[in-house]
């Protein structure tokens, strides 16, 4: 691992100007339908689809926009690491708030402001 | 500007204020880091001696009510914030360099950054006292009363701003050494044959890097609750105390491994070269310290058992606590087996490790007593548990780095600490911790809770509140023997050799103390234990080439600017948003400066 | 000289085969990743809790903000874009699309602006609810980084016309400066799926 390693080489980038449009492209349409998504009445599968969706634009910057899928794999560990904790800590806070709709703690709003907290661990529930 | 170091002699290196206050050599900022953090212990040795005082007899008249709990807040503050952790990050400083054979970190101003954002923060937090009260929630700070409706003075602001600023200190400081560990390592030097203190350094790193973003929010929400009237935390206004908890925790939990596993790592060290064994299990130690490390991010609800969590939660947090107690287990039998069969040398830095073993062990059991949560429901906020975090901190971290002192001081000063005093020093220390923290086992388990200013007669306390007191005045005496070894000692002309203690990482390769470059030529690694494997084959080290032409990174004053923005910039969020606006044109003025000043 | 020194540097030994400052970046936005999901949990763990309105339901404008979005995501195919000119050494394209990325943040934080003062003007302040709290103070710290992102890029661009150091190193300092950009665009990605698309 301490072999004599060299600092990568200036290399040159992976993608050319012409696919980096179209991956913007992509991006645009993936936002639309998104959009589309959030307007439309899936139910219960709203939440995932939209996460779904989000995720896949989340994973197109990360690993090719920010070159993450070319370079060293020291890079991915170090961002997966922050990415994987930061994503257990969200999911355990949550957890650890979520209140049965009979608690004392609760607002005004009853339903309809969109508990997407709730609405994120129902949806884990089901699958 | 060029600097040839090597065509110059050893020991006409500059000294005056202008050199220490631009400089960016590591050995330097890690003086700093160390005169600093001794100093701070000093004041939180103050602090502890006048609680201790307070609470030598019932109904004592040291102090009011109010200046204990203040007391009590900044001794926690100042010994976690301002002298462990920064005496940690002095032996960072100093050794990581010369352990992995590099010649400095990677980002030599960066890390002169760290050091005075670091001294801004500690002075902010600590000038509290004199500009209307130091914080007095306890260290923790928990919700609401460190809301603006019961905090009334701004000492809570002090907190908030303060911590915040340590915490970007740490965070600079943290990154600078994984790049470096990672990145500049010496040829050959795996990561499986790093110094265990180098692999105790870079689990610290993760564990700063990862978990002060959790409290960096905590402390901006609290600021915002306290200051622009928002509803985090107050329940009045909506808000829920106990999020604060859990974020406070989500970060504190992995910051008490923060403070144990430097001296881990410094036990590490000094333990097999006064036992003349390699250090048994390596791979073991080094793995546990990474357990410790990820098991510690899923500890946190442990320090709430008693806030009315669900059985699941409290069920989850007690497993994965006593797991906890596991990989500390691993290297304290793997501490032992490095001693049984060895030739032990009795010098101080090895009574001080020798002890961190036994100390910090009984600080381990009363720890995984807590992890059961119908047992900690009796323990909670008594002294049963201020005696656990000192037998782990004082018994095991501050020992740890007194042995880490008595083993380096060579090294840095060129001169042995007198092994006479040293070892009163020790006996004072540990005759000290025992007599003051033993106590409070029973006072804790006899119903003496914590954080109070005073307490009646008649409840069975008075006795060890008397021996604790006297203990303390006993650990003062040990301190005392110490700075009087060291001003001793410094009086005396350097003469240590490279290597007095016969030990076997790198930074025994070069002289003591080291050249600015550290090394004359890089050495190369062959061995997890690099210069014993060299003694053993008759590999000789290189000769040092007629004229070295060594490159160093010329000093910069932009990181003194740049951290006096800064503290400007948390100035202003104590009084006028004005001050801050002129801190932040500072810091942009000292960034632009930095980038553009020529590095070669 | 600072060519020299940045060739310096991506010529000596490195035991990992990385640039220090590439590295560096990474791990700082794996401690990014840690900051933003603690507030974004702030933000989830108060849902439904407001005790007063406005409520989300009522005050979130999807349009306005998608188009917000838009732009965001623009700048980002324009930093790479920069990226590329810089490692082509492709000064002008490096140049033009830097100084794209940089107003296309400025627009998105016009966006913000326009929709901060919006909702302050219907009643939703920092101190009004549980929502107001964590909302503005999620996107206020989002927008930061962005204002500090624009900053980073102005700066950037002033330093490649000023002196020939820029640029010609490979363009490191501009990838590197790139991985925040999107890093701070994918941030949003996440906070505009979380605050405005699933509730909705």
């Amino acid at each position: 691992m301490a072999s004599d390693a060299h600092a990568t080489e200036t290399h040159g980038p992976p993608l050319n100007p012409r696919q980096y449009l179209v991956i913007g492209l992509i991006l645009t349409v993936i936002t639309v339908v998104e959009l589309w998504v959030s307007y439309s009445s899936l139910g219960s599968l709203l939440v995932p689809t939209l996460l779904i969706l989000s995720t896949v634009k989340f994973i197109i910057v990360v690993a090719l926009f920010m070159h993450l899928k070319f370079e060293s794999r020291l890079f991915t560990w170090m961002f997966l690491v922050g990415l994987l904790l930061a994503s257990a800590i969200l999911i355990s806070l949550v957890a650890l708030f979520w209140n049965d709709p009979s608690d004392a703690l609760g607002g005004v709003t009853g339903e309809s402001s969109g508990h997407a907290g709730r609405l994120l661990l129902d949806q884990v529930r089901v699958l | 500007m060029a600097t040839a170091v090597g065509t110059l002699p050893m020991g006409h290196e500059e000294n005056s204020l202008w050199t220490w206050l631009t400089t960016v050599d590591h050995k330097k900022i890690g003086v700093l880091y160390g005169v600093s953090g001794f100093i701070f212990l000093l004041i939180g040795g103050l602090e502890a001696l006048t609680i201790r005082t307070q609470l030598a007899v019932p109904n004592g008249t040291v102090v009011d009510a109010d200046l204990f709990n203040q007391l009590f807040t900044m001794h926690a503050l100042t010994m976690i914030f301002l002298a462990v952790m920064p005496l940690g990050a002095s032996f960072f400083n100093y050794l990581v360099p010369l352990m992995i054979g590099a010649r400095d970190v990677a980002f030599p101003r960066l890390n002169a950054l760290s050091y005075w954002v670091f001294l801004s923060g500690a002075l902010l937090l600590t000038s509290s006292f004199v500009f209307g009260g130091a914080p007095s929630g306890g260290w923790f700070g928990y919700a609401p009363l460190t809301s603006s409706e019961y905090h009334i003075s701004s000492g809570m602001d002090f907190y908030t701003v303060g911590l915040a600023i340590l915490g970007t200190s740490s965070l600079m400081a943290s990154l600078n050494f994984a790049v470096t560990i990672i990145n500049m390592r010496a040829p050959g030097l795996t990561m499986m044959r790093l110094p265990v203190f180098i692999w105790m350094t870079i689990v610290v790193n993760f564990l700063l890097i990862l978990s002060l973003p959790v409290i960096t929010v905590a402390l901006i929400e609290l600021y915002f609750d306290r200051n622009f009237s928002t509803t985090f935390f107050s329940p009045s206004v909506g808000g829920d105390p106990i999020l604060w908890q859990h974020l406070f925790w989500v970060f504190g939990h992995p910051e008490v491994y923060v403070l144990i596993l430097p001296s881990m790592g410094i036990v590490s060290e000094v333990l097999p070269v006064f036992s003349r064994k390699p250090l048994f299990g390596y791979a073991a130690v080094v793995f546990a310290g990474v357990a410790i490390a990820v098991l510690g991010f899923a500890v946190w609800s442990h320090h709430m058992f008693t806030t009315g969590l669900d059985t699941v939660p409290q069920m989850v947090f007690s497993a994965t606590t006593m797991a906890i107690g596991v990989p500390t287990g691993i290297k304290i039998f793997n501490w032992l087996s490095t001693m049984y069969g060895g030739q032990i040398r009795f010098t101080v830095a090895m009574y001080f490790s020798v002890a961190f073993i036994a100390l910090f062990t009984i600080g381990g059991i009363s720890g995984v007593m807590h992890a059961s949560p119908p047992v900690d429901t009796q323990q909670q906020d008594t002294y049963f548990i201020v005696a656990h975090l000192h037998y782990v901190l004082f018994g095991g971290a501050i020992m740890g780095i007194f042995s880490g002192i008595y083993y380096w001081f060579p090294k840095m000063t060129g001169r042995f600490l007198d092994e006479g005093w040293g070892k009163l020093n020790f006996w004072l220390l540990f005759v000290g911790t025992n007599l003051t923290f033993f106590p409070m086992h029973f006072l804790g388990l006899s119903g003496m809770p914590r954080r109070i200013y005073t307490y009646d007669s008649g409840f069975g306390w008075d006795t060890w509140n008397m021996v604790a007191t006297i203990g303390s005045y006993t650990l003062a005496a040990g301190f005392l023997v110490f700075i009087l070894n060291f001003f001793k000692t410094m009086r005396q002309e350097p003469s240590a050799p490279n290597n007095p203690w016969g030990g076997s990482t790198l930074e025994w390769a070069t002289t003591s103390p080291p050249p600015e470059h550290d090394f004359d030529v890089i050495p190369e690694v062959r061995d997890r234990d690099p210069l014993w494997y060299d003694r053993d084959h008759n590999i000789e080290q290189p000769a040092a080439p007629e004229h070295l032409h060594i490159h160093m990174p010329p000093p910069s004053y932009f990181p003194l600017v740049l951290a006096m923005g800064l503290a400007l910039v948390g100035v202003g969020a104590l009084s006028h948003l004005a001050i801050t606006g002129l801190g932040v044109a500072v810091v942009v003025y000292a960034i632009w400066g930095w980038a553009l000043e020529p590095t070669d | 000289m600072a060519a020299a020194s940045n060739a310096a540097q991506a010529e000596h030994h490195t035991s990992a085969g990385v640039d220090n400052r590439m590295l560096l970046m990474w791990i700082f936005l794996a401690s990014e990743c840690l900051f933003f999901a603690t507030l974004i949990s702030t933000y989830l763990i108060f849902q439904g809790e407001s005790l007063v309105g406005p409520l989300p339901g009522e005050i979130l404008d999807i349009p306005t903000t998608s188009a917000s979005t838009f732009v965001l995501l623009m700048s980002s195919v324009t930093m790479v874009l920069a990226v590329y000119g810089a490692q082509h050494g492709s000064k002008l394209m490096m140049k033009l699309s830097l100084l794209a990325t940089i107003l296309l943040g400025l627009i998105f934080l016009g966006f913000q602006v326009y929709e901060f003062r919006m909702f302050v003007h219907e009643g939703l302040t920092l101190s009004t609810n549980q929502f107001g709290s964590s909302f503005f103070l999620l996107t206020g710290f989002h927008g930061t980084h962005v204002g500090v992102g624009v900053l980073y890029l102005t700066s950037l661009l002033i330093g490649s016309t000023r002196r020939n150091g820029l640029g010609s190193d490979g363009g490191t300092h501009i990838e590197i400066a790139g991985l925040y950009w999107h890093f701070v665009d994918i941030v949003w990605i996440i906070i505009f799926t979380i605050i405005y698309l699933i509730p909705s």
